[in-house]
């Protein structure tokens, strides 16, 4: 999606959280080049704490997602926030919260040719 | 054939790594003049897999057809072994394992990308690159490492 579109004022961040049995470390050097794009910015979460505040602040307008909990924890989704979102007390309402990341694809190149235009 | 036994465990061992192929980063393919591979692999990965599973079968098969009086070669039982172990990893997590491979491969690669660990502390700090990127659509994607 960003090597499609490598104009576009995007920034990303990438939130690795261990959710999976087999997450028994931080992403290592291999996980983290699939993402090679210096739009990204690439973060390690062991305790949840982007996740917890997710769901913490989640109201609408922002969209309910469809999936993507695990014990409680909101993982393998993307939020969408636009260019003027503020991040004040409470995170802003994303303009698209859904997953599973890699069923998202088409979603989120329309909320970015919506949002950027 | 004196190594034909071995011939099968290998055969699966190198069909189930090269299944792993399409799931490197596409840099350590190509840095080691295989970028075909890469390709060729996600394409085809599932009869790679299958024919990872038909060799070990012919391997077992070739063990124990060996007639009575012949011994079993030791080398024989312990290469199927560990091929079946490594057959069974790949299958069972291919991204751990392309991901513990990759990081082996390309640990002496330039521009590893930075990594941050969010706390409490670097929270705020991440809050406040959230906003200091205003005027960009904002992408958080929450991903787990396997």
């Amino acid at each position: 999606m960003l090597s499609r579109n490598p104009d576009a004022k995007v920034s990303v961040f990438t939130t690795w959280e261990p959710i999976l049995l087999t997450d028994w470390s931080k992403p290592g050097h291999g996980v983290l080049a699939r993402i090679g794009d210096s739009r990204v910015k690439q973060l390690w979460d062991p305790k949840h704490l982007l996740a917890t505040q997710l769901a913490k602040d989640a109201r609408p307008p922002q969209p309910e997602p469809e999936c993507c909990t695990r014990d409680g924890i909101l993982w393998d989704l993307v939020a969408v926030y636009p260019p003027d979102a503020v991040w004040a007390e409470a995170m802003p309402a994303a303009a698209l919260l859904n997953g599973a990341v890699v069923e998202q694809e088409a979603a989120l190149e329309a909320a970015l040719r919506k949002l950027l235009h | 054939m004196k190594h034909a036994d071995k011939l099968a465990p290998a055969g699966a061992l190198t069909a189930a790594l090269l299944s792993l192929a399409c799931c490197l980063p596409f840099s350590i393919p190509a840095a080691l003049g295989l970028a075909g591979i890469s390709v060729f692999a996600s394409v085809n990965q599932v009869w790679l897999i299958g024919a990872s599973f038909l060799l070990l079968g012919i391997g077992v098969i070739q063990l124990r057809r060996q007639p009575a009086c012949q011994r079993r070669s030791n080398t024989s039982i312990v290469l199927l072994g560990v091929a079946a172990a490594l057959v069974a990893a790949v299958i069972l997590l291919p991204q751990s394992i392309a991901g513990f491979l990759a990081d082996r491969i390309s640990t002496s690669s330039p521009g590893a990308p930075a990594l941050t660990e969010l706390d409490p502390a670097s929270f705020a700090q991440f809050k406040a690159e959230f906003n200091a990127a205003a005027g960009k659509v904002r992408i958080i994607a929450l991903l787990s490492p396997t």
